[in-house]
């Protein structure tokens, strides 16, 4: 897979200061193995992200992006998310007829930035690559389809 | 059991495509206490009670909707019903009050606050019959302030002195906002059996038998529900349509519930005083935009134009479904809970009613089983008001034998007829003036008295 070196580089240099292998590492499984899984994606979605919490005062959030399938969206998502410090749990990626759409599963740390940031930051990446980007409280789903 | 991507774009698709949004947030603030021998002194406990208790409302609510991501499409605010803390007030206090109600309106940053109001339904007090006087001006010369009379109820009967009163009243306000096709009439709500809690405004108020302040929400979701009705295709039968249905209000009551608790919770903590969330009114309300109507909601069940004979039914088993749906999703329910049908605001409802399939005697079969009345419906300005009155009169006899709410927000705008538009922009959307039988009510409606009370009222 000779795009997984320049892949790693990105994430490195988005991370900047954050970096540690442990962190880039994380992010590149999370790209590759959505990549892999392509479409369909994996249904449920993860085990981890949902059957338990974050942990007490981090706040899981869900981040949807679609649009016209571009390269690098996912990547710059991922690394936009671990320059905040947040913690992806779970990636799926869906690819139908040359529109795309991602679910990341994350966790933002207490002392970490607010979701509002984190979502503008998001959707300024997402923007000039052609993709809408959301990112909502997990509660939401889980008031809608678990109550 | 993990959320499954078909979850999540589920909701994704909700908000995204199909204009579901939370319609209003209010905060309900009691104003009691804020009485005085002196006006002016009531009038600034009031401004300092509204401003001191809602300061924080409209920041908080959106931070709510950014962090879920789900529009909040209103922040509003309602009161006790003015002429409750405000008996000794001349008509020209009560204008005075509701100018200093717009002012509180503008520094908390609500479009509308409701409750410019009095319950009249077995009989008026001075300053009851003060407000009425004045609402004419008072509803001309503010922008925010919204007000509704109720006017009759199960247990009390229709008190008939005031509906003469109120629609004498209607047609004042329409002459003096003619100039923006009698646009103070689109602030005001005639009642009978008016609840305490609900959300909605123009008839919003904050009842007597309420908590010093109280989060209610109501939720809206037309274009979601009409999703899941097309998706069924033309030959499924009712009981797959009712399922349909039930199931999609469930979700959107579940994010309603989410969303006022979460307001409730972070007014309360910012305002230093406890702010307990009431009810989720499971209310379907249209807009005037795409995706987002009603009216186009019984097409999609099967109907050529909302209207249509069959119109009743559909409504009633909507109706009907989105109780059952959202009954179960939250913990309490309240406010009006049923379908909206404004015509202005509703562009399936403007549509049939330009070409004429719906008219003022369906929409009032409608209204029998549907939580409000005739809603934003105009009709040509030179109508009389003891017509007004009759119009008044069946929608309460609907509602109180029926122990239902039912209301008016009617429209007689000045100077136009049959034929023209009533244009008021934004969520108040355009109307279509339509007809209005040319019979006389008049003896009728001057009879005065109270209508008695229906036998079903002795319920003990």
């Amino acid at each position: 897979m000779p795009d997984v070196r320049a892949l790693i580089d990105r994430i490195a240099h988005a991370l900047g200061d954050q970096a540690t292998p442990e962190r880039v590492e994380h992010i590149a499984r999370a790209v590759l193995q959505a990549e892999r899984t392509g479409a369909p994606a994996p249904a449920p979605t993860s085990s981890a992200a949902s059957a338990s919490g974050p942990a007490p005062g981090d706040t899981r959030f869900v981040v949807t992006a679609y649009g016209r399938d571009t390269p690098g969206v996912l990547a710059a998502l991922t690394s936009e998310l671990a320059a905040h410090g947040a913690n992806v749990l779970d990636v799926s990626q869906k690819v139908l007829q040359g529109y795309f759409t991602v679910v990341l599963f994350a966790d933002l740390p207490a002392d970490g930035p607010s979701l509002a940031t984190v979502r503008d930051r998001l959707q300024a990446r997402g923007e000039p690559l052609g993709a809408r980007v959301l990112a909502q409280h997990e509660e939401l789903f889980q008031a809608m389809h678990r109550p | 059991m993990p959320l499954s991507l078909p979850e999540i774009l589920e909701t994704v698709r909700m908000t995204e495509a199909d204009a579901f949004d939370i319609r209003t947030v209010t905060l309900g603030i009691s104003l009691r206490g804020c009485a005085s021998r002196d006006p002016e002194s009531t009038r600034q406990n009031i401004y300092d009670r509204i401003t001191q208790t809602a300061r924080h409302h409209v920041e908080v609510a959106r931070e709510v909707e950014s962090l879920y991501g789900v529009a909040i499409a209103n922040k509003r605010c309602s009161i006790t019903p003015a002429s409750l803390v405000a008996d000794n007030f001349s008509p020209a206090d009560f204008v005075a009050l509701a100018e200093t109600l717009d002012r509180a309106a503008d520094a908390i940053g609500v479009d509308y606050l409701a409750g410019f109001s009095a319950l009249v339904e077995k009989g008026t007090t001075p300053g009851d019959r003060a407000l009425i006087e004045a609402l004419p001006e008072a509803l001309a010369t503010t922008n925010r302030v919204c007000s509704s009379v109720a006017c009759g109820s199960t247990k009390a009967g229709i008190n008939a002195d005031a509906v003469l009163a109120v629609a004498k009243m209607i047609k004042a306000t329409a002459r003096l906002t003619a100039e923006r096709d009698s646009i103070g009439c689109a602030k005001f709500v005639a009642f009978c059996n008016a609840v305490g809690d609900n959300p909605f405004v123009a008839g919003a108020f904050h009842g007597p038998s309420e908590p010093g302040a109280a989060i209610n929400v109501g939720i809206s979701g037309p274009g979601v529900v009409l999703r899941a009705i097309r998706q069924l295709g033309d030959t499924a039968d009712f009981g797959a349509v009712t399922d349909a249905i039930k199931r999609t209000a469930f979700k959107i009551t579940r994010a309603g519930e989410l969303i006022g608790r979460r307001v409730a919770e972070a007014l309360s903590e910012r305002s230093g005083q406890t702010i307990p969330f009431g009810v989720v009114d499971i209310s379907l309300a249209p807009t005037p935009a795409e995706r987002d109507s009603v009216g186009d909601i019984l097409v999609a069940m099967g109907l050529e134009y909302a209207g249509a004979p069959g119109t009743t039914a559909a409504l009633a088993m909507l109706n009907e479904a989105v109780k059952r749906g959202g009954l179960m999703a939250a913990r309490h329910v309240g406010g009006l809970s049923g379908a909206f049908m404004p015509v202005s605001e509703d562009q399936a409802m403007i549509a049939a009613a330009e070409k004429g399939h719906l008219t003022l005697e369906k929409l009032e079969a409608m209204s029998a089983i549907c939580s409000v009345g005739l809603d934003m419906v105009a009709i040509p300005g030179d109508t009389p008001a003891e017509t007004i009155a009759g119009i008044l009169f069946d929608e309460f006899a609907i509602g109180m034998v029926n122990d239902k709410t039912t209301a008016v927000r009617i429209l007689p705008v000045h100077g136009k007829g049959v034929g023209e538009w009533a244009d008021y922009g934004g969520l108040l959307g355009r109307a279509p003036i339509m007809p209005v039988s040319g019979l006389s009510s008049a003896v009728f409606a001057r009879r005065g008295g109270r209508i008695p009370a229906p036998i079903r009222s002795l319920t003990n």
